[in-house]
């Protein structure tokens, strides 16, 4: 009995929120609002308990709801690794319903958004859940399909043109994970494509088709990099800023960018096993990209002045972070992803919040605009300074424990000293000359990234603590002069439904840069099953 | 012998007739009859289906008392018996769809004329699919290439009508290809049914004989049939035709009658000519390379094309593509992928027309795709339906289409050589695919500019959309919108079908094709 209830996260939000679709609520009257932000609230609301109850009291076996093809099950299940990205998406979602309670308040087509809010919730669920690779495609196929329309939502000409490349982008990264897919479907040795802790490969078939099936993996790491922004294929990110805030800070810092990412490290670690891939050229391309992602990404971000672009880009380094320690191919480094994938979710989400916050209460896009918003708004600008900081690195935040994390497997995978003595330097003689390198570049990578962080991160906060209102006599500072000149009215903190999850979202990075042990030890048993 | 055996006779002679008995009767009664004939096949056809599936294998039926080498025959298996049913029940569903566009777009004392050419349509496919003699298919290859110009020509506007030219055209060459290799293939074997012809040539091969006008044969028969089907070379008169036609018309031609060549082509290839034999003659690889040729640049130029239905055209180019691509493979496997991709591609090409049908009737009928910005809203199930009909096209899970792209991909994996062109062409399509169908799904659900920013206000497009509302009103005929609903919906049902259940209709394909050897 209690199997069936893990399709329930699955599936209760994506038959909620067609129901909403299928409704046709109506808006502006203030029943309908409320009625809309009840029926919304609800569907979150028991979706995360019951995610929290799986959590707490284990589900036992996994539960294959139907079959698809032959051995092609949709299967979910709930093994630890599956239990981390639930768990954050069940902590976060709630909170980022109630801030777009808020920020969505005025605007039009209310019911299409929030229905589809509330379907990606269960998509997104079936990827933390997914019990095998089918399943895992499938639902990463339904989540492109259940967000592009919020990226569409303005209805803009720009948001359209950003819905369709982010559309091209994502169908076409599913057909090359398509590939890999099939081919693990065929080389499996348990005839399907269920995860297993170090993969399904059958490794006396695949030593035969070695370059293949390594090439295949690019492919479908590529493939799957789509969705978490790799440099190449990263160009929908930034475009779909367009989007409201609450999608683009849970959807495009979380969600989607995240499911890449945990499908990457899905098929890695759990389909194809790091034992047949590390030390390949294989290995070799996916890091190079990996870091290739992280300067471009850190780079551009400093570049930009829009600043939820800014952000965006920032995603785009940050989510490489993930893959870095995804393409090590070790158990630290599998635990060092997963924990870069928990804290950048709070980090990245806190910023964006902030971001929207501003947007919401002033209007302000731009980098430049934010001279002295700081006093202003200062509960706002305080979370920021925090999610900030730890995006940058600084001890005592969660930003430092995870790139200590990076750091330190780097080096481990560097010198070998981990798991690849332990079980397989034997296997991999002719492997020894492989990623010896690279991962001592990623550690220069990481460092020259946490600089680029700092320097993007930090002049906005110096802008907004700091204006440069007194000598406003520059072209640049127009802006600041008239509305001094003006005497405007001061801008404001924004409600209760906004502020409450910035804090609670600064409060989880300040807890986990100061007691990250229950959860590191967690991740580091997945590591150690895992890699 | 039981009753069920003489269905597939019964159904061809049923489906005949009532073309036969339309001539008298106006257009009304001669859709009745249609219908009532097109019911009755199918019906009769899932009997034949149970039946062979029951037995677990197929029998040939003599006609008339005379035995081999000089009666006429058929043949019905599973593949046979799936093929027509499904071929019913796509049929049925866009006579009914298209009926009131019918009504609309055919002069009235043509009515009945549009039902004798589906009713003949109808029986020249059952035939193609039962039939175990070379020379009866030709003769029904004729009487389709015939029915399907009427369909074409009968809505009488100027494109239409030379369009109808040129599928007559080329049509004509395909069959006369076709006959040419039937003739030689007759004086090579002596033999114009399929069983002793089949044996005649392994005699041949066996002994050595004959190696290059087999070779011939092979390739006259294949072109021929590839011409016919709109493989990617021979695909010209593929646009015009689909994209003119009156909504049944595109519906059928697309969906079932290029695929009706193709199935008579798997027939001869594993009934006469031996498929170990194709194998060896390169033709399959021949296929291979137009099929993937086929599913790239279909796609390249149904992404150029603005106009929406010629865009669904040109895609089918590409999904033929696809399905010479897995008769190319040469395997087992491809060949069962080829086939489920050919049930796919009718049930899911028919949904588009009809559904583009529903968003036409609501936007003002006009042929640039643009011009159906927010109709999703204006018709909610036929956006349903489009929608569905293009993720099932773009591979996406849970539909028909992903279940042959799974099928292909695997099957792929069978034959070294063909592997990675067959993945990385699948993959690449895909995103073809999604290009184009995906780019007019997200218009179907934008809200126009000018609605959204009612500020901006007086731009072209605004009265643009205010005008094609207007028509869109005007033309709107709530009759018909039940009936186009109805099909809308069974079309969707039916690719669920496909996409969910496909274990037992792949399985049953491989036992039709083992039925076959």
């Amino acid at each position: 009995m209690k199997e069936i209830l893990l399709a329930v996260p699955v599936l209760l939000p994506i038959a909620g929120g067609a129901g909403m679709l299928a409704m046709h609520l109506g808006t502006g009257g203030k029943n309908d609002d409320r009625r809309l932000m009840l029926l919304t609230a609800g569907l979150v609301a028991v979706n995360s308990l019951v995610i929290f109850w799986l959590l707490r009291f284990g589900t036992g076996a996994g539960l294959v709801l139907f079959r698809l093809f032959g051995n092609l099950t949709v299967r979910f299940e709930l093994d630890p690794m599956g239990r981390v990205f639930a768990g954050l998406i069940a902590f976060l979602w709630p909170f980022a319903t109630l801030y777009s309670f808020e920020y969505m308040k005025h605007e039009e087509r209310k019911p299409t958004f929030f229905a589809y809010y509330v379907m990606t919730y269960g998509v997104t669920s079936g990827i933390a859940l997914a019990g095998n690779l089918v399943t895992m495609y499938l639902c990463y196929e339904m989540l492109t399909l259940v967000t592009f329309p919020l990226v569409l939502f303005p209805m803009t000409k720009e948001a359209k043109r950003a819905s369709r490349r982010y559309l091209y982008y994502s169908i076409g990264g599913a057909a090359f994970a398509f590939i890999g897919l099939v081919f693990v479907l065929s080389f499996s040795r348990t005839g399907n494509t269920d995860f297993i802790p170090g993969g399904v490969l059958n490794l006396e078939a695949g030593r035969a088709q070695r370059n293949l099936l390594l090439l295949v993996y690019v492919l479908a790491f590529f493939g799957f990099g789509v969705k978490a922004a790799l440099f190449p294929l990263h160009g929908w990110l930034p475009k779909a800023t367009v989007a409201p805030t609450p999608v683009t800070a849970l959807l495009h810092a979380v969600a989607v960018v995240k499911s890449g990412a945990f499908a990457i490290l899905r098929f890695t670690y759990f389909s194809y096993g790091t034992e047949f891939l590390r030390g390949s050229w294989a290995q070799e391309i996916v890091m190079a990209a990996t870091l290739a992602t992280i300067v471009f990404g850190s780079t551009m971000a400093v570049r930009e002045i829009h600043w939820k672009r800014r952000l965006a880009y920032s995603t785009v380094s940050n989510l490489s972070y993930i893959l870095f320690g995804a393409a090590m191919m070790s158990p630290l480094g599998l635990a060092a992803a997963l924990s870069h994938l928990a804290v950048h979710a709070f980090m990245k989400i806190c910023s964006f919040f902030c971001a929207g916050a501003v947007m919401h209460q002033t209007g302000k896009t731009q980098v430049y605009e934010l001279d002295g918003l700081g006093k202003e708004m200062p509960v706002t600008f305080a979370c920021l300074t925090v999610a900030s900081l730890s995006l940058m690195g600084i001890p005592l935040f969660g930003g430092f424990i995870s790139k200590w994390n990076l750091v330190q497997a780097a080096f481990a995978c560097g010198s070998r000293s981990d798991g690849m003595m332990s079980e397989s330097a034997i296997a991999l003689p002719a492997a020894a000359g492989a990623g010896v390198w690279l991962p001592y570049v990623g550690v220069a990578v990481i460092l020259y990234s946490a600089l680029m962080t700092g320097i993007y991160m930090l002049t906005v906060l110096v802008r907004a603590y700091f204006p440069k209102v007194a000598v406003g006599d520059t072209g640049g500072e127009e802006g600041g002069n008239c509305r001094s000149q003006e005497g405007r009215t001061k801008f404001r903190d924004p409600g209760w439904m906004m502020l409450t999850p910035l804090l609670i979202f600064a409060a989880v990075i300040l807890v986990l840069g100061l007691h990250s042990a229950p959860l590191m030890r967690l991740l580091a048993e997945i590591g150690g099953e895992a890699g | 012998m039981s009753l069920v055996q003489n269905f597939p006779f019964f159904s061809i002679i049923l489906a005949m007739f009532s073309g036969i008995l339309s001539s008298v009767l106006d257009g009304k009664k001669a859709r009745n009859v249609s219908l009532a004939a097109i019911v009755m096949t199918t019906v009769m056809s899932a009997a034949v289906l149970h039946f062979c599936v029951r037995t677990g294998q197929s029998y040939t039926y003599m006609m008339g008392h005379f035995p081999a080498p000089w009666g006429n025959e058929i043949r019905a298996g599973v593949l046979e018996g799936q093929t027509a049913v499904l071929f019913g029940v796509v049929m049925f569903l866009a006579v009914v769809g298209g009926m009131d566009h019918t009504a609309m777009d055919v002069e009235e004392s043509k009515q009945n004329l549009f039902y004798i050419m589906i009713d003949l349509m109808l029986s020249s496919l059952l035939a193609l699919i039962y039939t175990n003699d070379l020379f009866t298919a030709y003769v029904f290859v004729e009487i389709n290439t015939i029915a399907g110009c009427g369909l074409i020509m009968i809505r009488q506007i100027g494109r239409s009508l030379s369009s109808a030219i040129r599928y007559m055209i080329m049509s004509q060459l395909g069959s006369g290809l076709f006959l040419i290799g039937l003739s030689l293939l007759y004086d090579v074997t002596g033999h114009l049914l399929m069983s002793p012809a089949k044996e005649a040539v392994a005699a041949i091969e066996a002994a050595g004989l004959y190696e290059v006008p087999m070779l011939v044969i092979m390739a006259v028969v294949s072109v021929g049939l590839a011409i016919k089907s709109g493989l990617y070379p021979f695909h010209y008169w593929i646009p015009d035709t689909y994209g003119y036609a009156t909504p049944t018309a595109s519906a059928v031609l697309s969906g079932l009658v290029s695929k009706g060549y193709i199935f008579l082509l798997i027939k001869i290839f594993y009934r006469v000519l031996g498929r170990e034999n194709v194998i060896a003659s390169q033709i399959v690889n021949v296929l291979f390379v137009f099929g993937l040729a086929g599913m790239l640049m279909g796609s390249v130029h149904a992404i150029l094309e603005r106009d929406t239905r010629r865009m669904i055209a040109y895609s089918s180019v590409a999904q033929i593509g696809y399905i010479y691509m897995g008769i190319g493979l040469g395997t087992q496997a491809g060949m069962v992928a080829a086939l489920f991709h050919m049930f796919t591609h009718s049930a899911t090409k028919a949904l588009l027309f009809i559904s583009a049908v529903g968003l036409y009737e609501v936007s003002g009928d006009r042929k640039d795709f643009r011009s159906l910005q927010g109709s999703g809203y204006r018709n909610p199930l036929a956006g349903i339906g489009f929608a569905v009909g293009s993720l099932s096209m773009v591979g996406f899970p849970m539909l028909s289409g992903f279940i042959s792209k799974l099928l292909f991909a695997t099957s792929a994996l069978q034959s070294p050589h063909k592997m990675l062109p067959t993945v990385i062409a699948l993959a690449i399509s895909t995103i073809l695919n999604a290009v184009y169908f995906l780019r007019l799904v997200i218009t179907l659900y934008t809200i126009p500019e000018a609605e959204n920013a009612a500020g901006k206000g007086n731009d072209k497009r605004q009265r643009v959309f205010v005008a094609a509302k207007g028509q869109g009103e005007a033309s709107a005929f709530p009759a018909s919108s039940r009936k186009l609903r109805l099909a809308i919906v069974s079309f969707i049902l039916l690719n669920l079908v496909l996409g969910l259940c496909s274990q037992p209709i792949v399985n049953q394909i491989g036992n039709g094709l083992t039925m076959f050897e």
